[in-house]
């Protein structure tokens, strides 16, 4: 009942035995390049979140005219925030800002004595949509004495931005890519060096899939447990790392191990669906009409 | 009898080619991609568009059932031989018994037979690359013929061989031949052709002509 177990395990056993060496070297491999492709992976993720933290500081503060009640207050940030360019905004009191004030310049100033004026920090899309902002504003200057915007601060986020998402494509590109790449290619050398004794079975008279089944799951095998290997290994350090780092420097926000779990398990699953299926297509044998 | 009926080798034309029992021909050809298809086609590994190929009276083409039977019928040794690397030769010939239906006890002993038949029964633990030139053509010879086949096709038998073995291989052929073998033997060396001359045909552009 179970004779094709008995010879598919026999075949294994065979293939990996007069191998071994290769495989195991091959394993070896695809962990390394599984190390690299999750480091890389971590430096894009890392890299985009930090994009995306940066992008919450395009921002330009509002003076209020007056001193607006509550219910004008809360119209005015309801049409603020239908401004498609708006992201979010907080309203600050001028006592809060005077306390602000005084903090930073380390004095108390005497009361009822505050020059300033109410105001609303608003977070915007981007640099390129100030100038939209900037027009959308004007039309309210009923309500708003002045729009203070920090140019030299906006211009140095926004070649930080241009800097990192540069990095990002040539991250994908110069790294990410070729490493997929490289695991791809050991993949398919796993079966095409064995062309011939592929080929020589099929000459003989056996069916192409029944050939190739102990090929593909010795690879698939291979393959897994790399990824699997090399991925919780990558994730050790990475815990190690972001544990100092965070010692180190409070301010940047890296990663979680998590977040990078989640994205590793992502790559692998899509690598384990596409790979296959892609080594499958290109790896043709002719025959099979049995 | 082996037969090609009106079998489509270059999508143009078609082949007809008869093989019978106690007959020994060449088959030339003037093109290896061709020469390469024929064989594929004897062993299925590519089909034909159009025609039917025909072995021992049976469809070979369109059966599915009783293929591994039919192909009992007919051996073939190819110019690389085709062996598989990482098993021992009696290995290779037990995989390649298996795959004409014989049952585990069968290939053993046919395996076993055919190794002695060639006095190559010392060596059957030992793999492909552990023997010499003229053993592996033997070997390639001995697997060919362990299924007891009527037919047999050979595709540059001869290549690496010293003259002296050559000719010690056509005797056996010929010993063969008369005993009831057919055999097609695929060969462009002049030589072999003029040495021992039997009936040619010639395969090009996807029409064989006997000469």
């Amino acid at each position: 009942m179970f004779k094709w177990l008995k010879i598919f395990l026999n075949e294994l056993d065979e293939i990996i035995d007069r191998d071994f060496r290769c495989y195991r070297m091959n394993f070896f491999t695809l962990i390394s390049a599984f190390i690299v492709l999750n480091a890389v992976g971590g430096v894009i993720l890392n890299l985009h979140q930090n994009t995306e933290n940066l992008k919450d500081n395009y921002k330009v503060r509002v003076y209020l005219k007056g001193n607006p009640n509550e219910k004008s207050i809360n119209e005015f940030e309801g049409k603020l925030l239908e401004l498609p360019e708006v992201r979010h905004m907080k309203y600050e009191s001028k006592e809060v800002e005077l306390r602000e004030l005084e903090d930073d310049l380390g004095i108390r100033l005497p009361k009822g004595n505050n020059p300033l004026s109410d105001s609303i920090l608003i977070t915007f899309d981007g640099y390129d949509k100030l100038e939209l902002l900037r027009q959308n504003l004007d039309k309210e200057d009923n309500f708003i004495k002045e729009v203070y915007v920090d140019n030299v601060q906006l211009e140095n986020l926004n070649k930080r931005i241009a800097k990192n998402q540069t990095f990002i494509k040539y991250f994908f590109l110069g790294a990410f890519l070729p490493v997929v790449l490289i695991i791809f290619n050991l993949l398919h050398t796993n079966i095409v060096k064995h062309s011939r004794d592929i080929s020589s079975k099929i000459y003989m008279g056996d069916n192409k899939k029944n050939v190739l089944k102990p090929y593909y799951f010795i690879s698939d095998a291979i393959f897994t447990g790399a990824a699997f290997t090399g991925t919780l290994i990558f994730l050790n350090f990475y815990e190690v790392f972001r544990k100092e780092f965070i010692n180190y420097d409070r301010d940047y926000i890296l990663s979680s191990t998590e977040q990078m779990l989640v994205l590793a398990l992502v790559t692998i699953l899509v690598i384990i669906c596409i790979f296959p299926f892609v080594s499958r297509k290109i790896y043709r044998v002719k025959g099979d009409n049995q | 009898m082996v037969k090609f009926v009106n079998v489509n080798l270059n999508g143009k034309t078609e082949v007809n080619l008869e093989l019978n029992k106690c007959e020994f021909s060449y088959l030339s050809y003037k093109d290896k991609n061709e020469k390469n298809l024929f064989l594929q086609m004897l062993t299925k590994v590519a089909l034909p568009k159009k025609g039917t190929i025909i072995i021992g009276g049976e469809d070979f083409t369109s059966s599915k059932a009783g293929w591994k039977i039919i192909i009992r019928k007919l051996g073939i040794t190819y110019d690389d031989y085709k062996f598989i690397s990482y098993k021992t030769i009696i290995e290779n010939l037990q995989y390649y018994l298996s795959l004409r239906d014989y049952t585990d006890k069968e290939a053993n002993k046919l395996s076993l037979e055919v190794l002695e038949f060639f006095d190559l029964a010392h060596k059957k633990d030992e793999f492909l690359e552990n023997l010499t030139q003229e053993e592996k053509h033997y070997f390639s010879l001995a697997r060919a013929l362990s299924s007891e086949p009527s037919y047999l096709v050979m595709d540059d038998f001869h290549r690496g061989l010293d003259e002296q073995t050559i000719k010690k291989v056509f005797l056996l052929l010929e010993e063969l031949c008369k005993n009831g073998l057919g055999i097609m033997y695929i060969t462009n060396d002049r030589t072999i052709l003029e040495k021992y001359p039997k009936d040619l045909n010639i395969l090009g552009e996807g029409v064989i002509k006997n000469v």
